[in-house]
């Protein structure tokens, strides 16, 4: 795993004890993992930066950003190559970081390790993916061509989330009950096959 | 009780076609049924007509009574008894009305063929094919292994237009749906579904 030099350069600044003291590097590492926030509400990881506190620290502004920069980078390359805490020791260490920092930071990137692949996870191409489906049994009794017809009819929702937009889409249409039939045999195999995927 | 009702036009042009033998009606109902799929050719007309020794307007009208007839028993689902009963009443004779009968319920079927057509048609499906995938990487996560379920859904518009759709779920999603489409398959057999069925006729 590779940073880009200047992350790297940042990284070594923040590791010295003499620029970034333990104590400020743990509020600054706490600062920055307890920016990826999951939202409740909408279920989802709602990533944000709390700039105000930044300024208690007393380093120099530039610096400052170079560093917050740097770890945001270090963290998501950390999570894409799935390091354990092994890995990640080692490379800090490299990085110059005492073994008080590197067990702080450990600490951290353990809790939200799942959390940050998650939220990494979601910028992926994919097809439409479905989350729910509302059904509807109606009895279509006449026309205004056809009179007597006697048929029922399933009207089915399914509720579809395209990546980049917020608000769910839908897919809807009908089915005879032998369609319907069908459609569930098909899924029914689907999911077993996926429970004997679970078992290998 | 399904009945034809016919309007006091409709009823004159009844009468008037009592004025005429079994074997004519006969031929006014081939050529009424023709004139449902192409119109009637004018000239064609007109020699009947004369032959006949009406005006065309009136064998017009007579023509498309019987056609209108034929289309409304075909709408309605009329049998065979309540056609006759319909046609009685309002005065043609039982000979006439018996050739006009035999004449719809031979096109009945054909026509509600072509009736269903008219149908108002929503996305209707088609086939489902599925596909089980599982997710080593992408570009900014390694190391997945995330199971992934594809489904192309064939649909019809019913205007012989198809459309393709092609979705993802996850297991929970796929399971969740299954469940309840499911649950809806079974609606059918329950005894609320089954009441509503054989009462509604």
């Amino acid at each position: 795993m590779e940073i880009n030099s200047k992350s790297l350069a940042a990284l070594k600044y923040a590791a010295n004890d003499e620029n970034l003291s333990t104590q400020s590097l743990e509020a600054l590492i706490k600062l920055i993992f307890d920016s990826f926030i999951v939202d409740l509400k909408v279920g989802k990881l709602v990533p944000k930066l709390d700039t105000k506190n930044l300024d208690t620290f007393d380093i120099p502004k530039v610096e400052l950003k170079e560093i917050c920069a740097s770890f945001y980078t270090l963290i998501a390359e950390f999570a894409r190559h799935n390091f354990d805490t092994v890995s990640v020791s080692t490379f800090l260490e490299d990085a110059g970081f005492s073994n008080e920092k590197i067990n702080i930071f450990n600490q951290f990137y353990l809790e939200k390790q799942e959390i940050i692949r998650l939220f990494l996870s979601s910028s992926t191409a994919s097809f439409p993916h479905v989350v729910d489906v509302n059904w509807r049994l109606d009895y279509i009794v006449k026309e205004n061509n056809l009179e007597r017809i006697n048929e029922p009819v399933y009207l089915i929702e399914l509720k579809v989330e395209k990546s980049g937009e917020t608000e769910l889409s839908k897919v809807q249409f009908s089915c005879t009950v032998e369609q319907l039939q069908d459609l569930v045999f098909k899924l029914k195999e689907a999911s077993k096959s996926v429970e004997r995927l679970a078992q290998i | 009780m399904v009945q034809l009702h016919f309007n006091d036009r409709q009823k004159e042009t009844i009468i008037f076609l009592n004025s005429f033998d079994d074997s004519i009606i006969g031929e006014f109902c081939r050529i009424s049924t023709e004139s449902i799929h192409k119109e009637i050719n004018s000239k064609t007309l007109n020699n009947a007509a004369a032959k006949l020794n009406i005006p065309p307007m009136q064998l017009k009208e007579m023509l498309d009574l019987i056609a209108w007839i034929i289309i409304e028993g075909a709408r309605l689902s009329i049998n065979e008894k309540e056609l006759q009963e319909s046609m009685i009443i309002v005065g043609l004779k039982n000979e006439l009305a018996n050739v006009i009968v035999a004449s719809v319920m031979n096109n009945m079927h054909l026509l509600q063929n072509y009736m269903s057509n008219m149908r108002i048609n929503t996305l209707s499906y088609n086939n489902l094919e599925w596909r089980l995938d599982v997710k080593l990487a992408t570009r900014s996560v390694l190391e997945l292994l995330e199971p992934e379920v594809i489904l192309k859904f064939d649909f019809d518009d019913g205007k012989n237009k198809k459309e393709v759709k092609i979705l993802q779920t996850d297991v929970v999603n796929l399971n969740n749906l299954t469940n309840n489409l499911e649950e809806a398959l079974n609606e059918i057999k329950s005894n609320h579904c089954r009441r509503v069925f054989r009462n509604i006729v």
